[in-house]
């Protein structure tokens, strides 16, 4: 049965208990650790990308690259964190504080320090030098405004300037590094890659020397490599079709062709057991090192001061670059075995401590043995005529005396 | 004698809106605490009036001042009569007089919800009249008792009987309690205009008045809160002295009985208020005044 | 006959928490008719989502995207959804305590929600709006401890609870006020499309939760229906949904499994996805088409208060004016949120 006043033993217990509310703001509370209360921003680290004004809900964020601003309608903003969880340089973050209650609207700017953000940068945004580019489409895809179309079909790059917001993350993840924040180096009438936008890596074996250079390029990890079981394939369905493994391969033995041909069965290259790894004729060897710096794993170590040239079998993967980068070809992969490959024997032409010396009466000043020098240490000045080796930097390798078009360099 | 009925009177005119200003600030705050919260302080009443008569007064017709200007002087007369101790009738005359005057400033408005308030306050007043008749006529009665058959009106004579009245007159002051409820416009007759806003009526009765006629209108609730509570002390009045100090204890702890009511019912429809006043007038009311006509 | 008068009602009233326009017919203090206007804060919901992006709708994108969220992210969506329901049904519990002039029990009913809140803010952060789903699962773990510590306060909770609802449950004036008000009949909630409490206290069986989404399929509990149709039934039903509430929530707690809260999604939403959910106030329809970039193509959203209006403006007619406030609550209206 209903009866009157059931909920007088409730308020009288009220009375005497102490009130669940308090003097608000004059008594301050004790937030949790997770209470959103105001978003906080790091100034110093913002890149002024505006992506949290896009972000925001109710539009409370104002981004200004030109000023290098930052500012917040506090009475706006309802602590979402949207663009905290959306910020690329993760320098928004929440306080447990809230904003303090106001008689005004508040708006918080934030400047960045020593503010040398400059109209330039403002409008700064991701060029693509297509003579590079290969359609893969990952900027596309990372790009957190959609504000990139890639069509590999018509090998067409095009970016929506409304949409970029300049955060950089395209050319960080560009493959190729053709990418740049800055001036439009776009340009449309480029040649074609030479390959179709459907065309599938296809290795030819029996050039192949299973090397992974292009496995580790694959920005998709679409190619399998093996080189104890002389395996190579391609995953059909995570290539993207770049070409970058084409690009990349030090044998150029890969092709880009269509599907049909890349996935028609093909003998395999019988297993065998043969090595093939680089040796050098040391005769002709003038430890410039560029093998060695170029070599993709690390396995050359040369030593000018001991004339030692040095492989470590066990890291070379036979790929052939230091064949291809030795500038007085003294490098071929003749070697069977890795004892063979790294037979310590000095047979030195060359002085170790020869300096270049041009013959300044027939001397073109043309500079390519200043170009050609690994170590920069010719200087060349053709409008004064001069032509000067730093003896410091020179590393005697006589390169520039055998790049030399007129022969006009000696070693003494 | 007649000066200090005068004085009396004075005395209400200048300390009647204060205590009953107090007193609304006192229900306020023991209304937070029973509802869990803090409360603004006691003074807060004090402050909402003087910010009422500091706001610009939008008056929808020129005759809305005169008229809460005279519910205000009536309303004040009623307290002024009361504590000078005239004759009872005349003062629960006046006291309907100035009712009326709240409606006449209801009604003056074209509004649905101030008419509508009218319309109720109207259906208030048919509910709680014959109880307030019946409170004079059992004060009549129990002055009658009291001194040996010559009954009396007039209000001195009531407060000045060889014992309280409320001896010979408790049924009449639990049915004029009930009543009690609907003046004060307490939950759950606080149909017409409530304290709060939240009811389908806006604020009812007041809806169109602003600024300085709602804080006139507010002022003359005070002075009718302590008039209402005069009448309740009325009841605990005898020759003796110390009736004085019990008439105020009990005056209080009715004022405390109702904010206790308003906090532990809902707002209640008319039908129901009618149904409840006019039962327990008849029932409570009726049958003292039986006992008394036949027994004493 | 007497005099008909039309009473305003909103978009702006003290009882009415919501922007509705309500013309109310009335023939002294009856309602006659009553005319809904809506619209009032609409904010173009279909052209928005062309423009900002999609990240408040995880569930729909993620049927959409085909994501498999993991099992504990999906117990700990449940629990926060039980968790709003609680604090809905107590904010709701409290307005019709207003609504029919019992202040005390409104603040009372509040103060029970701040709790809630309170148990939100330690968890999301946020105290209504959590932002603390995303796509693939939830931003913040609940560690043990703390679903325990919550365990405990609803225990500790439920018994004041008690004491509040059996206020609604045994007073006197409110059942004056809710008993036999605003009688919706079963065949009259079917031909007006009620859904959410108002349809259950109806005495129609039907409970968007049962479809199994989140971690209710895992979840034994009995859809809750009243009988007498009336406001004070559709009163009964939500209380009995707090208690169902602490119920489902511990039953989460205790068997909500091990492992990550998230998993990593790629790219942007292309097709389209219907998804039936239930609200606190019933349920509520989402449907989103992608278009693989990452703004949406279409959006719409339907919210129970919407489907609720015919059923309000139906039981309006006939009413008491000075039932209208009380009436317009018990569907639990959510005007803002049905004017996308």
């Amino acid at each position: 049965m209903n009866k009157y006043g059931s909920f007088t033993g409730g308020v009288l217990k009220a009375l005497f208990k102490k009130p669940a509310t308090y003097g608000y703001p004059y008594n301050k509370k004790e937030y949790p650790e997770r209470t959103r209360g105001s978003i906080v921003i790091d100034i110093d680290n913002c890149i002024f990308c505006g992506l949290c004004e896009k972000k925001c809900p109710s539009a409370a964020i104002k981004v200004d690259r030109n000023k290098g601003t930052w500012s917040i309608d506090r009475m706006g903003c309802v602590q979402c964190e949207n663009c905290v969880v959306g910020c690329p340089k993760k320098v928004l973050s929440t306080d447990v504080n809230y904003t303090a209650p106001s008689t005004t609207k508040t708006v918080d700017t934030f400047t960045k320090s020593g503010a040398e953000v400059t109209e330039e940068k403002g409008a700064a945004m991701p060029a693509c030098d297509l003579d590079t580019c290969v359609y893969c489409g990952l900027c596309a895809k990372n790009c957190p405004q959609g504000a990139i179309t890639v069509d590999r079909a018509t090998k067409s790059w095009k970016l929506d300037e409304t949409l970029c917001v300049s955060c950089g993350l395209c050319t960080e993840k560009c493959p190729k590094k053709c990418l740049e924040m800055g001036e439009d180096k776009t340009k449309n009438d480029t040649p074609l890659a030479p390959y179709g936008v459907d065309d599938l890596p296809k290795a030819d074996l029996s050039a192949c020397v299973y090397c992974g250079i292009c496995a580790s390029a694959c920005p998709q990890g679409a190619i399998e490599l093996d080189r104890d079981t002389k395996k190579w394939v391609v995953n059909q369905d995570k290539c993207i079709h770049c070409g970058i493994c084409y690009y990349k391969c030090p044998k150029k033995c890969i092709a880009m062709v269509d599907a049909e041909t890349a996935l028609a069965v093909v003998e395999e290259k019988a297993a065998d057991n043969s090595v093939s790894l680089p040796k050098a004729d040391l005769d002709k060897c003038v430890y410039c090192t560029l093998c060695a710096k170029n070599c993709p794993q690390g396995a050359l170590t040369v030593d000018r001061a001991n004339k030692v040239w040095k492989l470590d079998a066990d890291a070379c993967v036979s790929c052939g670059l230091c064949v291809d980068k030795c500038p007085k070809k003294c490098i071929d992969m003749s070697a069977s075995s890795a004892a063979e490959a790294t037979e310590p024997e000095f047979k030195s032409g060359y002085d170790v401590e020869a300096m270049p010396d041009a013959n300044l009466d027939a001397c073109v000043f043309c500079g390519i043995c200043s170009k050609a020098c690994p170590q920069d240490a010719i200087t060349v000045d053709r409008e004064n005529k001069t032509w000067v080796v730093d003896e410091e930097k020179c590393i005697h390798c006589a390169i520039c005396a055998y790049k030399c078009p007129k022969k006009c360099i000696d070693m003494k | 004698m007649t000066t200090i009925r005068a004085l009396a009177a004075i005395i209400y005119i200048v300390l009647g809106a204060l205590v009953a200003g107090l007193l609304a600030g006192l229900d306020r705050k023991f209304s937070a605490r029973m509802q869990g919260r803090r409360g603004p302080s006691v003074f807060q009443p004090f402050y909402d009036v003087a910010k009422l008569f500091s706001k610009e007064t939008l008056a929808l017709n020129g005759g809305q001042f005169v008229i809460a200007f005279s519910f205000l002087i009536l309303m004040v007369l009623t307290g002024a009569l009361f504590f000078a101790g005239v004759d009872i009738l005349l003062v629960f005359l006046a006291l309907s007089t100035a009712a009326m005057f709240l409606v006449f400033a209801a009604t003056s408005s074209n509004s649905a919800m101030s008419t509508m308030g009218a319309q109720r306050e109207m259906m208030q007043m048919l509910a709680y009249e014959p109880m307030v008749l019946i409170t004079a006529v059992g004060f009549y009665m129990s002055t009658q008792i009291m001194n040996g058959g010559q009954g009396s009106f007039k209000i001195v004579d009531i407060a000045s009987g060889d014992i309280p009245s409320i001896v010979y007159l408790p049924g009449i002051f639990i049915g004029f309690l009930f009543i009690l409820t609907i003046k004060f416009r307490k939950s759950p007759f606080d149909i017409s205009t409530s304290h709060h806003a939240h009811q389908e009526l806006v604020k009812g009765v007041t809806t169109d008045l602003s600024g300085r006629n709602l804080g006139m209108i507010e002022v003359a609730h005070w002075y009718e809160n302590t008039f209402l509570l005069g009448v309740v002390a009325l009841f605990f009045l005898s020759n003796d002295w110390w009736s004085i100090p019990l008439a105020v204890g009990a005056a209080i702890v009715v004022y405390f009985l109702e904010t206790i009511i308003d906090n532990i019912s809902a707002r209640v429809k008319w039908e129901l208020m009618v149904k409840l006043a006019w039962g327990v007038t008849i029932v409570c009311g009726g049958l003292n005044l039986l006992v008394l006509e036949y027994i004493f | 006959m007497s005099k008909r008068s039309i009473v305003p009602f909103g978009p702006q009233h003290p009882v009415l928490p919501e922007p509705i326009h309500l013309d109310l017919v009335l023939e002294d203090e009856k309602v006659v008719e009553a005319i809904p206007s809506i619209g009032f804060i609409h904010r173009g919901l279909e052209k928005l989502v062309e423009k900002r992006n999609f990240h408040d709708y995880m569930y729909v994108i993620e049927r959409i995207m085909d994501v498999e969220i993991p099992d504990r992210a999906k117990y700990l969506r449940t629990i926060w959804c039980e968790m709003s329901r609680l604090h809905s049904h107590l904010l709701w519990l409290g307005l019709l305590a207003d609504a029919f002039g019992f202040e005390s029990l409104f603040m009372h009913c509040w103060r029970m929600r701040e709790t809630i809140l309170d148990m939100f803010e330690a968890s999301t952060g946020g105290r209504v709006i959590f932002s603390v789903n995303k796509i693939g699962g939830v931003l913040k773990d609940m560690d043990n401890s703390m679903l325990r510590t919550f365990v405990d306060m609803f225990d500790k909770m439920e018994e004041e609870v008690r004491q509040l609802t059996n206020v609604f449950l045994k007073d006197y004036t409110v059942a004056n006020r809710l008993k036999g008000v605003g009688i919706l009949t079963k065949e009259d909630a079917v031909l007006y499309g009620a859904v959410g409490p108002m349809m259950r206290a109806a005495g129609i069986e039907s409970d968007t939760r049962k479809l199994g989404y989140a971690a209710y399929g895992d979840i034994d509990f009995d859809i809750i229906t009243g009988k007498d149709c009336d406001s004070f039934s559709r009163c009964e039903v939500r209380i009995n949904e707090i208690f169902q509430s602490f119920n489902i929530i511990r039953q989460a707690v205790a068997k909500i499994p091990e492992g990550p809260v998230s998993v990593d999604v790629k790219g942007n939403p292309n097709g389209e996805a219907f998804v039936r959910l239930e609200q606190p106030r019933g349920e509520a329809i989402f449907y989103f088409r992608g278009n693989g970039t990452q703004f949406l193509n279409r959006a719409r959203v339907r919210t129970p208060t919407f489907a609720n209006i015919p059923s309000l403006v139906k039981i309006l007619e006939g009413c008491d004016f000075a039932d209208v406030p009380i009436l317009v609550l018990t569907i639990d209206p959510c005007v803002s949120c049905t004017e996308r």
